[in-house]
């Protein structure tokens, strides 16, 4: 029951962060757009003189750093909940395949995501977006197509070791939330190599390509973007393994 | 898919895509030594410090390190990799200067200088394993006093858990040949990702992926166990 709890508070704790970012972000946008220093200002906490009212200071060309981080959130966990979302829809028609039709059909299937499983997860998405649209599309289009692939591909790993006798709803359910960390971890590692999401719309990836030369002018700039993926990956992965 | 088959054999050179300047395709296979041994090291430190936290957690049978092991896993396993390997390589060059980056081959250097290259990204690398292997061996618990024994089976277990999750650890290795500049199959197949050479990035795909179910395949004969195991842990 206490495990069931931490679980349900955890989910709602993510969608909750996720509801709020989105909702500020037009007043974050706004915060951005009137607050334009041109130089790295530090966060208040380290130097209370010099933040400049920006509470986690500003990034290496002075735009505010927590409101890019409050859009980056909603862009970030928003692009790769379609590809949980995608991901779960894969597993229940799978286990409703599995339930309703002949033992030869989920072998298919299994065979199929084994497969699968053997391509590289984050550099097969570049591939396969090279090969279907060669990334000429509009951004938030390859953003979309991205999010799905990559809950597809995940999805294809997960499914390829799923228990045979084990209780294969609640370990779907447990893999279904961790691996939407794999897939936030996926989208931000394609963001920094700037094949997702395109500025100037921050996203968690996407403000961390200068970050080497920022650890020198502005090391909040380089760290805290991190640390949100971070944070997001630990709290489903937590909330992951609460499930019996 | 054709195509990208034939050129993974040779058969045919793969044509131009719109007028870029052509690879050779024997690139390709010349970049796999590289790879092969950035891999190879990360394994072996990998397994180092894998079965050593192992046997320390089984030989104390204490929660405060056991709890410490799997945070340690889980947290590894959260951070972004891109961010944590360019970090580490920042820090290792700030401390150690350029000369630990790019790739020193055997022709050229000497066997210490080739040593000195490849410490620094396999243990960076190792970093990215180090979370498959912990999670693998959670399962052995206990110390069965004969140490060959136990020692062949968390080496066993973690192979054969690498093996599964090869692909992850190839992403993570594309991600630290680029930090640390070697010349390997990563770092050539994000240059064909950005130049669009559509045909090749699916040969070195293709080619990825074989590798990986030969990797697997041998891991199977060589333990005697399908490395396609449930999360339970059951064969």
């Amino acid at each position: 029951m206490l495990k069931r709890s931490i679980v349900v508070a955890f989910a709602v704790a993510l969608f909750a962060i996720f509801v709020c970012a989105d909702i500020v972000r037009d007043y974050a946008n706004a915060i951005d757009n009137v607050h334009w220093t041109g130089i790295p200002l530090p966060p208040c906490f380290v130097d209370a003189t010099k933040c400049g009212g920006h509470w986690l200071g500003t990034d290496e060309v002075g735009r505010d750093l927590l409101a890019r981080l409050i859009v980056a959130t909603a862009v970030s966990l928003g692009i790769s909940l379609g590809g949980a979302a995608l991901e779960l829809a894969l597993f229940a028609g799978f286990l409703l395949i599995v339930e309703r039709v002949a033992g030869s059909a989920r072998l298919a299937i299994e065979r199929i995501a084994v497969g699968l499983s053997c391509f590289c997860a984050w550099p097969a998405l570049l591939v396969i977006a090279l090969v279907t649209f060669d990334f000429e599309v509009h951004s938030s289009v390859r953003v979309a197509i991205l999010a799905l692939i990559a809950g597809a591909l995940v999805s294809a790993r997960s499914i390829a070791r799923l228990p045979q006798k084990a209780k294969s709803w609640s370990f779907a359910s447990g893999r279904v939330i961790r691996d939407w960390a794999a897939i936030i971890l996926m989208l931000a590692t394609i963001d920094f190599f700037g094949f997702g999401v395109q500025p100037p719309v921050p996203s968690w990836g996407n403000m961390l390509v200068d970050f080497q030369s920022n650890f020198g002018i502005a090391w909040w700039a380089a760290v805290f973007p991190a640390l949100c993926i971070f944070a997001a990956a630990l709290l489903l992965e937590i909330g992951a393994r609460a499930i019996p | 898919m054709i195509l990208a088959v034939l050129t993974i054999l040779g058969a045919v050179s793969a044509p131009a895509d719109y007028a870029r300047p052509e690879r050779p395709v024997s690139e390709l296979l010349r970049r796999l030594p590289v790879t092969t041994e950035l891999l190879f090291g990360s394994i072996i430190v990998v397994l180092t410090v894998g079965v050593a936290l192992s046997v320390v957690t089984a030989m104390t049978q204490g929660r405060v390190v056991k709890g410490l092991v799997r945070a340690l896993a889980i947290s590894l396993g959260c951070i972004p990799f891109f961010w944590l390997a360019l970090s580490l390589a920042l820090c290792a060059s700030i401390r150690w200067g350029h000369q630990i980056f790019g790739w020193a081959s055997l022709d050229q250097f000497s066997a210490r200088d080739h040593l000195t290259h490849l410490i620094i990204p396999a243990c960076v690398l190792a970093l990215a394993e180090l979370p498959i292997v912990l999670n693998a061996l959670e399962r052995v618990q206990h110390l069965s006093g004969h140490w060959r024994t136990d020692l062949a089976a968390r080496v066993s277990l973690s192979l054969q858990e690498l093996a599964w999750k090869l692909p992850e650890v190839l992403g993570a290795c594309i991600l630290t040949e680029v930090a640390f500049g070697w010349p390997g199959e990563g770092r050539l197949l994000l240059a064909i990702i950005r130049t669009s050479q559509t045909t090749r990035a699916v040969a070195l795909m293709l080619l990825i992926a074989v590798l990986t179910v030969l990797v697997r395949w041998i891991v199977r004969v060589a333990t005697g166990v399908n490395p396609r195991r449930t999360e339970t842990g059951n064969a």
